[in-house]
This record gives C-alpha cells, structure tokens and sequence, in this order.
C-alpha cells in the first residue's frame, strides 16, 4: 500500500468515527433535532425528536415540518425565513403531537449549505418551553388572587368604617401592618419568580449556544462524509483493478471482502462468501488448500507457497497482512499472488543446470583416468619431467572443474528442495576425527600448527546426514587451510545447551568486514581471497548452510580482517522431535 | 584365469579399464551396452562384471534385472561404475544384486582396479575368493540426492 493509499483510508476512517460519534451525541442527546431539506420535508430526526413529536421516525421522515406544528402559516412563514439567514432562526410555536396534545416549543433552525453555498435544506431543534410557560402562569395567578384578597379586605374596612371607627383607628394599624407584610411578601415572591424566569434565561441560552454547535458540527460531518465517501470508490476502484487476488477479513474474521481477482484464482463469487468465517470458507473446495494454510485464526503467513489445486501445476504465494487503525486490529488482508510463471521459468532453470551438470561428468571422467594413467605410467615410458609438470597441472585443473561440476549439482538439489538423504543417529566426533585426520597432514605440510580439541564431557547422539555434514566440516578445513598462510588451524568440537557446536579456527586473512554480511551467499567470494586466487565457486559456504539449516542447525562465523576467522555449526542432539522435522526430505 | 567383463558405453574409459586390468592378469572382455553384455555373459559366465548405468539400447538397470531373472547370471559379482551416485540408484543397484557403486569422478582407474581385487582376489595368482554379496562398504555418494 503506498503512503498515498494509508493516509486516505487513515482520514476516511477517523471520519468515519466522527461521523458515528456525532450521530451517537445527536441520537442520545435529550434536544430534539431534525434535517429538513430545501422543500421543508424531514430526512432524518433523532430519538429525542421523535419522543417529543410521539411520532416514530419512519413516519417523520418525508412528512412536511410544518405539519407538525397546530399553527400552520405561522409555521411556514418560519420555514420561508431559514434559507436567506446564516444564522440560527428562531421561533416560540405550538408543537401539535401526534396524540393530538399540545406542546409549546421553541424552534430554532439553521441553514445548510454546500461546498459553493447552495442551499441544501436545514437543521431543525425543538425546546420544549411547556415548564417557564407553566411557571409564568402559576406566577400571573398568584399575584391576581393576593390583590384580590387586598380589595376584598379594603373593602370590608371600609364598610365597617362608620361602626367601627375607633376600633378602626387600632384595626387599621393592624391592617396596615398587614398589607405591607402581604406587599413584601408579594414582592418577594415576585422576586422569586424574577429570578426563576432568569434562570430559565440562562439555560434557554445555554442550550441555544449547543444549539448552535451542534449545527455547526452537524454541517461539518456532512461535509466529512462525502469526502469520506469519494475515498472509498477511489480505494475500492484500486482494489477491483489490483493484480493480486485480496481477501479481506474483518476484526471479528468474517470475511468482508475478496477482489475480482481473488474471485477469477479461486473460481468463486464474493457474493457467496461474504460474511462467513473460514470455518464456513473451507467447505468451498478450491478456497480449502488457502485456508489449510493459513488456518482458521488467520496465522501470520509471509510469501508462503500455496498449490490450490492437487495435479495442477499452478502455484500462488500468500502473506497475510494484519491491518491496524490507530493500534486496534480491524482486520486481515490475504495477498494472494500468482507465481506459476516463475516457478516454471524457476523449475526448467533447475533441470537445465541438472542435466548440464551431468553430461559434463562423462567427460571430466575420461580426462581425469587418462591423465591419471598417464601421471601414474609416465615413469615407464620416460615423459620429460615438464610434460608430466603440464600433465599434473591439467589433472588438477580437471578436479577442480570435477568439484565445481558437483557444487552445481548440489546447489541445483538444494534449490529443488530435495538435499538431504536418510539422516541417521550417529557419533559426530567420529565423522570429525576422520576429516582431522585427513587435514593434519595437509595443514602441517603446508608449516601450519594443526589442533583438535575435543569436548570433556559425554556427546549426544546426533541425527544426520553424514555425506552432507562431512561436506560442511570439510568445506571448513578446505577454507582454513586455503586462506592461512602462517600460524595454526584449529578444530574443536564442544557440546552446548543447543546440542554440539563443531568450530574451525584459523589465523589467516580474515574477512573485511564490510563483507561479512554476504558470506553465506551464493556464488559469493571476499574481495580479498579473490586476489589471492581464481580457484573456489563461491558455493562452499551457501551448501554448508544450507546442508546445517536442515539439520535444524546453526551455522555461522566470526572474523577480523587480517587476524582469521572462526567458522562454526551446532547440530541439535538427536531427539524425537527431530523425525517428523525431516519426513519433509 | 579370472574373467571380467566391461559394460561401458565410453571408449575412452573401457579401454582404459581393459588395458589396466589386462596388466592385472585377468581375461577381459568388453561390451558397449547392455544387450552385448547380456550376450557375453550368457556365451561364458565371468568372474565379475564392472557395469555402466546409463547406456544406449539397454541401461545398467535394466540389464540387472534381466540378469536376476537367470539364476545361472544372478549370482555374478557386479560392482557399478556410473556417471552418477543419487543414493536412490545405488539402493535400486543393491537390490538388483550389485556388490559395490563407484562414480566414476570421484575414483581412479587403479582405486577401481583395487576394488576388483578386493572382490575377487588377483588375477594371476587366483587369491581366494570373496564373498559377492559383500556390503556396499566402498560406496561412496556424490553430493547429489
């Protein structure tokens, strides 16, 4: 996927969230909230909106705004003022429901308008106003009833005025003192009140400022959806042209996707496979061998070779690619790519290297008997001693395009995967002292120290293949005696937690380091012993390694250019674990 | 006298082996295929057969087998002297009855010679005789599978 791709679906997929987030914020807020379109039909209203109006939202959606307020034109004349205003419209109205009640609201409404600022329809809100009105009722009513009690008790004063002056003259005092503690009263009531309705103020404004934002971010998700929206053809027009067959699995491993491609290699329909988990996949015969591979719980697979169909000479390559937004895993992409052409061109490059390989020793053995012939019969016949030096040259030359001869062949079987040949238990340190014994006369003719050092302690058995492994220890002693030129080579074998570690140390040219890397590549040979000779084909270390990785072993080295190197492999002791490891051969 | 007969499609190999072994006092006689050899085979039983695998007309295999089927022929000491060593080959030539397998790289005529020796004993002096169905002690893999 390039950068361009991952950071598309990285902004489709946080809009995707802030969509969903605004719709869970509008959906559980306790504020009525439609959209209205131009035509002043709703399109879609959230919970709080359809509790209010006591219709469900099936029956809003496409019903006209105005329908549901009792006062119609006073309604219409609403809706005519929202599409030239940019700013909230807002409206005190009776809101009739649909049992017929009556709820007074305020109404606000915000315009709607696209990317050129056309009109596209509006945001609609409701505040139900049922308590401040109820509030300012109770108030209105109180106050009526205290000022009649005022004038009832003025007047029954005055009409015992005449009987009850002197009385009165005491009463009225009293009276008086009365009114004024209702009058306070009253007006600490209307104090109350006063300060209630203010109350009522501030919320109303409060919620009209959430109002407000929440339009504002209601336009901008739209916005972000349909942005969101261009992405996801432009990504899903990629994926139906890619080259590659591609799977796709949600986080819950159902699968949510598979390409045109995918559905032409395996001989399927998407159709028939969405949805389903592998379980359900593997009964579709040609996706079986794809998911005995990668299992039911979608396992890390990298460039793994699949054969989708037994007898067929087709072959795929499969990776598995876990998908992750912001480190939560919402999925698994299965790439599946066709490598039946390489595998062929791979496969005819293998047989020819084969089959050269081999009529190039029919040859090689009728020159290397007859020189040999000669070499060993040339005293009888009296050859010149520099004839016999050219004879012995070429007998030499012969061997080593033998053994060259034979590293192709090797590399060729260990490229066809089939190299190792009936492993069995055996003794290392036999196999090692029989190759020291070999090499101590060849590395002390040379001036060189020769050591073995064998282990102190009991080894295990180890299973091998014995050719093979005499091959790598070989190649070891070959290396050290070829690249010293003074001081010792020693071999020693020790046993290790891993199993028995087999070490050939020498003191000669060392490897530069910038090389080190590349040394077990095939066809490879340091910059510095390539100087010091044309002979070896660079593929002694690339069979050694491979010869040890299945033995389930280790094989490496460490070295110091111009002080010498230490070649070394563990072998792991032999174990039951280890048979099934090598049915594979 | 000892008699060995050479199968072998090389000239350069047979005569080879011919003339060494000729020094070694033993009578030899040579084919260039499997259908020759079986011919010489059945004309005078030898003492010991050197045997090419991969041959025109008929292969080193097969003439083993055919020779498995005559009981008089199947109790000949083969040692093969092949191109090849995939230790798959060298099972199937023990089966069929071959005593030893040398590639023909990784020897000399003389190491071939000495393996003879080894099977049937000098030609000249007429050593005792070995055991055939010795086991495949010499056998020697090259590297391939």
């Amino acid at each position: 996927m390039s950068e361009g791709e991952e950071l598309n679906k990285e902004i489709s997929g946080e809009l995707e969230d802030l969509r969903r987030y605004i719709e869970d914020f509008t959906s559980f807020l306790p504020l009525p909230f439609c959209m209205v379109n131009p035509l002043d039909y709703i399109l879609d209203s959230n919970q709080a909106f359809q509790d209010i109006t006591g219709y469900d939202k099936m029956e809003l959606i496409g019903s006209g705004i105005t329908s549901i307020f009792k006062n119609k034109g006073k309604a219409e004349s609403f809706a005519s003022k929202v599409p030239n205003k940019n700013f909230p419209v807002e409206e005190e109205m009776i809101l009739e429901t649909k049992e017929g009640k009556e709820v007074p609201v305020k109404v606000s409404a915000h315009a709607r308008r696209d990317g050129e600022g056309n009109y596209v329809g509006y945001f609609l809100t409701l505040s139900d106003i049922t308590e401040s009105k109820r509030f300012e009722e109770e108030l209105e009513r109180k106050i009526k009833e205290r000022t009649e009690e005022l004038e009832r008790a003025k007047k029954q004063l005055e009409e015992s005025e005449a009987v009850l002056e002197i009385k009165i003259a005491a009463r009225t005092r009293e009276l008086e003192e009365l009114n004024e503690r209702l009058e306070e009263k009253v007006k600490e009531r209307t104090k109350e009140a006063e300060n209630k309705a203010e109350e009522l103020r501030k919320k109303a404004e409060e919620m009209r400022k959430t109002q407000t934002a929440l339009l504002n971010l209601a336009e901008d998700t739209d916005n972000a959806s349909k942005k969101a929206e261009k992405e996801k053809e432009k990504t899903l027009a990629i994926i139906n042209k890619f080259v590659d067959g591609l799977f796709f699995f949600d986080s819950k491993k159902n699968l949510s996707l598979a390409n045109p491609k995918a559905e032409e290699m395996f001989d399927v329909k998407e159709r028939d496979l969405a949805g389903r988990p592998i379980k359900e996949l593997k009964t579709f015969p040609t996706l079986k061998a794809l998911f005995d591979l990668i299992g039911e719980d979608l396992k890390e697979v990298f460039r793994e070779e699949l054969c989708p169909s037994e007898g067929e000479d087709i072959f795929y390559e499969v990776t598995t690619i876990p998908v992750k937004h912001k480190g939560e895993e919402i999925g698994t992409l299965i790439n599946v790519h066709d490598i039946t052409r390489e595998k062929s061109i791979e496969k005819i490059k293998s047989e020819f290297v084969s089959v050269a390989a081999h009529q190039l020793r029919t040859p090689l053995a009728g020159i290397k008997w007859t020189l040999q012939t000669i070499i060993e019969e040339g005293d009888e016949v009296d050859v010149p001693e520099e004839i016999m030096d050219f004879i012995r040259k070429a007998y030499e030359a012969n061997t080593r395009m033998v053994n060259l001869v034979n590293d192709l062949l090797n590399v060729t079987r260990i490229e066809e995967g089939r190299y190792i040949y009936e492993p069995k238990e055996m003794d290392l340190m036999e196999i090692v002292k029989s190759f020291a014994d070999t090499y101590k006369e060849k590395i002390e003719e040379k001036g060189l120290k020769f050591k073995l050092k064998e282990a102190e302690e009991e080894l295990p058995k180890v299973k091998i293949d014995k050719e093979k492994v005499g091959v790598v220890i070989q190649n070891f002693l070959e290396n050290a005696l070829k690249y010293t030129k003074e001081g010792d080579i020693t071999l020693k074998v020790s046993k290790v937690k891993e199993g028995i570690r087999v070490a050939v140390k020498d003191t000669g040219v060392g490897i530069p380091e910038d090389q080190q890397k590349r040394m077990f590549n095939k066809f490879f040979r340091a910059s510095n012993v390539q100087r010091m000779d044309t002979e070896g084909s660079g593929l002694g270390l690339f069979i050694a390694k491979n010869i040890i990785e299945a033995h389930g072993g280790k094989i490496g080295f460490t070295s110091k250019f111009g002080e010498g190197s230490v070649f070394y492999f563990v072998l792991p002791a032999a174990s039951k674990e280890e048979e099934a490891f090598f049915e594979e051969f | 006298m000892k008699k060995i007969i050479i199968v072998e499609d090389e000239e350069v190999l047979r005569n080879l082996l011919q003339r060494k072994l000729t020094e070694e006092g033993y009578e030899v006689e040579v084919a260039q295929d499997g259908e020759e050899g079986l011919e010489k085979i059945r004309e005078g039983r030898p003492d010991l057969i050197l045997l090419d695998i991969v041959m025109p007309k008929m292969g080193g295999f097969e003439m083993l087998e055919e020779m498995q089927k005559e009981e008089e022929l199947s109790g000949i000491p083969v040692i093969v002297v092949s191109n090849s060593g995939q230790p798959v080959e060298i099972d199937r030539a023990q089966q069929l009855g071959a005593s030893d397998w040398l590639v023909k790289t990784e020897f000399n005529p003389q190491e071939v010679i000495d393996k003879v020796i080894k099977q049937i004993g000098r030609g000249e002096e007429g050593g005792e005789e070995k055991n055939g169905e010795d086991s495949m002690e010499g056998v020697s893999p090259d590297e391939e599978l």
